[in-house]
């Protein structure tokens, strides 16, 4: 098992470089540089220039490659063309809120999804199985910024009662009341359109596993229903539902673009689109090698837990 | 507080707060401690103001600006040598005076002597010599230099420049070469004495001619020699101070939370007196509806406010709603090198098909104006008497007609030595209210005949590879307008890039020289006047609409609050919050 973790880590290095390498490219190839934005009647052409020149624009790709990815190996992310903001700072500021935000849509997606998903396969066909697999789907197909509107004009408007925007109020200071208060929404819109993947996975790996013979063995020994599901037939089935966990830790740091702009929360997904708009390069390869890395990162993990929840799996 | 201009092409104008001018103003105060604005209790120190912001900020270095929330806030800490008042007259401010030589050319300024940076340093004329020559130099990443190219000696030098970035860029010269031969002509501008200091409270600035815009150019926020001499150059931008600066303003910088907010607080050693608010918070709400609501449930005092939720927000009991014109307008251009639009009668028969009273109701529900011309009806050079051209297809068909278009094969495109009236109108995707634009003129086009394809393109590839490239036949697309006149830029047949349709006219092109040259703003009026109606006759665009800004600003905050074309919080120092009411919010 090390091995295998070891094996893989190390080819995951030769794909990283080869991802940044793809990815410094693309966006060199894209229409358009930070230069661009300084666009209008009173900039010339020279202004143009002197800032390609500053920022190292002036470079071939190839020369602009290795200054960035030296500087990477050492530690220095750089700094954003656009508020001169060391990158790895703008990066730690949002990353908390980020997984603040998508770790507790997470976790309602989860406790929500994996019970309701039980009830669904124990009940099949049942009243409650057709409203949470209806549920589910509405869930999907709804817009979360038309979802996220309803809650604010219900919660913020009528009610009054939540904050419709941010993640604290001001001159309050930290506390977790305050920043629950201020996430409520966005984690309902997220937790909630987010939780059909899960419903459904645990629901049909459930019904395949309680058609195994085991679970009829179980059955004929005599053991209660309770003792079959929970302690028999859950584990197993909540295999596929791990690797899917472990497939959503992208997910997790990449936030939702849509949430974080309609709640107004300065969240990393905000950041990566932004830097897009504004052709901040340092930017944009920070924030994409870190969505590499964790994609990479998920699978390996969803991989080893597979193993470790799945005894007839073993990697050498 | 100065107004640091630049008529920037108006696609970020969505993302972008929008400034304008109040159309009936409030009441009038003097400076804080002052006058009081009648019926009311008068001001009373304290209280929070909540701003809303769509935008971030993106730097807080004067210098550097380009958007208008980091105008906003740097005009908040930071006070320029002169301000641009509500009529867009200038104003003193860090100057208490200024005076020119009879030939124009020296401009000197005294400089008020009891002011004093946040950190207790004294400001001085060293201060202002250093931000204009910082602005100057050779590794300025900004894009204000060219504005100072009146200044003696600065043309040369800037062509220096120019010609050592070619020679880099050709592989003449290596990085140190041309390091060391930059230096050496920034060295070689400075000793010309173009900006110096005569005393420590007088700046002098000496013009190669008269150059009437040169006031303009003096809003630029000043900057602490103090505090940044050691990075006047390419690094200035990344200095710590463009995220925490130490300013001379009103406001004193508290922090800034990147994507979430920015907060300053009253400077209680301010010159113009300690202003009434405690606080001002700009918090960061990219989504408009998430503005709405907030605005609403009064989570922030003030916000914009679209169009379409004019009517909702009007009849709201705990907001005032100010609605003023903007300093910029949106048009459609056309190519002048494509033969299809050369002749001027097939221009103003495209002015005539577009009808653009309807497209403001259509799509700024009409909360805004038509633009007959390049002149703002805001500015003190407008032109009212231009010819215009009203929507009136039938009059289109017939100046179509005359040009020699004609319908033969009856099948409702017009054609001409066997071709086709077809052409493909651009514009920046992502822009609703300009697709609007485009598609309510490709109707009204296909009404008269022609065959209209709309495209749309992401702004910085629009901007790169069509726009400057002149590669295009027709677009959509909007200037923002600084408050002097001069437009030599747009033009100017030797303007540069920004005349990318490609207009000459000679005669236009000696007024504009002329514009320059008079610095009496009387003297101004008419040649400004008689640009606008040459532009007004000749179409080189179709001018379409002036919008609107509105915004919302709750009941709760008083004072002389009032539209101001570039920035409605030009006066925030003197706004204040009744203490019953500066707990809520």
């Amino acid at each position: 098992m090390r091995r295998y973790v070891i094996r893989r880590l190390l080819q995951a290095l030769p794909l990283l470089v080869g991802i940044s390498i793809v990815t410094f490219c693309i966006i060199q190839l894209a229409p358009g540089d930070p230069a661009t934005l300084m666009i209008n009647p009173e900039a010339s052409l020279e202004d143009v220039r002197r800032l390609k020149i500053a920022l190292g624009l002036d470079k071939p790709v190839y020369v602009q490659y290795w200054r960035w990815i030296s500087r990477v190996l050492r530690g220095d992310l750089g700094t954003s063309f656009i508020d001169g903001y060391p990158v790895a700072a703008k990066m730690l500021q949002r990353i908390p809120t980020t997984l603040q935000l998508v770790g507790l849509a997470l976790l309602v997606q989860v406790s929500l999804a994996i019970p309701v998903g039980i009830i669904c396969a124990t009940r099949q066909y049942s009243v409650f199985d057709y409203a949470a697999s209806s549920f589910a789907f509405l869930g999907i197909s709804l817009p979360n910024f038309w979802f996220g509107l309803m809650l604010m004009l219900l919660f913020s408007v009528y009610l009054g009662i939540l904050p419709s925007h941010g993640l604290s109020t001001y001159g309050v200071g930290f506390n977790l009341g305050d920043r629950l208060r201020h996430l409520a929404m966005p984690v309902l819109v997220m937790g909630l359109t987010g939780m059909a993947s899960f419903t459904r996975y645990t629901r049909s790996s459930l019904l395949e596993v309680v058609r195994q013979d085991y679970i009829r063995t179980a059955r004929a020994k005599g053991l209660s229903e309770r003792v079959v599901i929970y302690k028999h037939a859950l584990r197993n089935s909540l295999i596929p539902v791990v690797t899917l966990l472990g497939l959503s830790l992208p997910t997790l740091f990449g936030g939702s673009l849509i949430v974080e702009s309609l709640f107004a929360i300065p969240g990393m997904a905000r950041l990566a689109v932004q830097a897009v708009f504004q052709r901040d390069y340092p930017v944009i390869m920070a924030v994409n090698m870190m969505a590499a890395t964790m994609v990479v990162a998920g699978n390996l993990l969803a991989d080893i837990a597979y193993a470790l929840v799945d005894p007839r799996i073993k990697y050498d | 507080m100065g107004r640091t201009k630049y008529p920037a092409l108006a696609a970020a104008l969505a993302l972008m707060l929008v400034l304008g001018l109040l159309v009936g103003c409030g009441p009038k105060a003097g400076t804080p401690g002052q006058g009081q604005p009648e019926g009311a209790a008068g001001p009373e120190p304290g209280g929070t103001l909540f701003i809303g912001s769509l935008a971030d900020v993106s730097t807080m270095n004067g210098i550097h600006v380009a958007d208008t929330t980091s105008d906003m806030l740097t005009d908040m800490v930071d006070d320029s040598l002169v301000d641009v008042g509500p009529k867009l007259e200038y104003t003193p401010l860090l100057a208490e005076r200024w005076e020119t030589s009879s030939d124009g050319t020296t401009w000197t300024f005294y400089l008020r002597k009891n002011v004093k940076w946040h950190d207790g340093h004294p400001f001085t004329a060293e201060d202002v010599v250093f931000t204009y020559l910082a602005i100057l130099h050779p590794e300025y990443t900004g894009v204000r230099a060219k504005n100072y190219s009146c200044l003696v000696g600065a043309e040369e030098y800037q062509a220096k420049l120019a010609d050592l970035q070619k020679q880099k860029a050709d592989g003449k010269l290596d990085d140190a070469q041309y390091q060391a031969q930059i230096m050496a002509a920034f060295e070689e501008f400075k000793a010309k004495g173009s900006i110096k200091a005569l005393t420590d409270y007088a700046v002098q600035f000496v013009l190669k001619e008269p150059y009437a815009p040169f006031l303009d150019t003096m809003g630029i926020n000043i900057l602490p020699a103090h505090v940044l001499k050691d990075h006047m150059g390419k690094d200035m931008k990344d200095q710590e101070y463009s995220r925490k600066p130490i300013g001379c303003g009103a406001w004193r910088f508290v922090e800034w939370v990147t994507g979430e907010r920015v907060v300053v607080e009253a400077n209680p050693d301010y010159w113009g007196g300690r202003p009434y608010l405690d606080r001002i918070v700009v918090k960061v709400i990219p989504d408009q509806n998430t503005m709405n609501v907030a605005l609403e449930t009064q989570e922030i005092d003030c916000g914009t406010i679209i169009p379409e939720d004019f009517d909702r927000f009007k009849a709201m009991p705990h907001l005032n709603i100010y609605e003023y014109p903007e300093l910029s307008y949106t048009y459609l251009g056309l190519n002048l090198l494509n033969p299809l639009f050369q002749d001027v009668r097939v221009r103003q028969a495209i002015a005539h098909a577009i009808d653009r009273e309807t497209m403001i109701k259509e799509i700024f529900q009409g909360h805004g104006i038509v633009a007959h011309t390049h002149g703002n009806p805001i500015c003190w050079d407008y032109n009212p008497d231009v010819p215009k051209y009203p929507y009136d297809p039938a009059k289109a068909r017939q100046l179509l007609s005359e040009a020699g278009w004609s319908d033969p094969d009856n099948d409702r495109v017009l054609e001409k030595d066997g071709k086709e009236f077809a052409f493909t109108l651009m514009t920046n995707a992502g822009n609703k209210i300009r697709e609007q634009a485009a598609v309510v003129s490709q109707e009204q086009l296909k009404a008269v005949g022609m065959k209209v394809t709309t495209q749309l393109v992401e702004w910085s590839t629009f901007v790169n590879k069509h726009l400057l490239a002149k590669n295009f036949e027709a677009v959509i697309v909007g200037w923002r307008l600084s408050p002097d006149p001069d437009s030599f830029t747009i033009w100017h047949s030797k303007g540069g890039p920004f005349n990318f349709v490609s207009y000459s006219n000679a005669q236009v092109d000696s007024l504009l020289e002329q514009g320059r040259r008079e610095t009496d703003m009387e003297k101004r009026k008419p040649i400004y006047a008689e640009i606008q109606r040459i532009l007004a006759l000749e179409q080189p665009y179709v001018f379409l609409y002036f919008p609107n800004t509105i915004r919302g600003i709750n009941k709760r905050v008083q004072g002389p609050i009032q539209g101001h074309p570039l920035d409605i919080f030009y006066n925030v120092h003197q706004w204040y919050i009744p203490k019953a009411q500066q707990g809520t919010t």
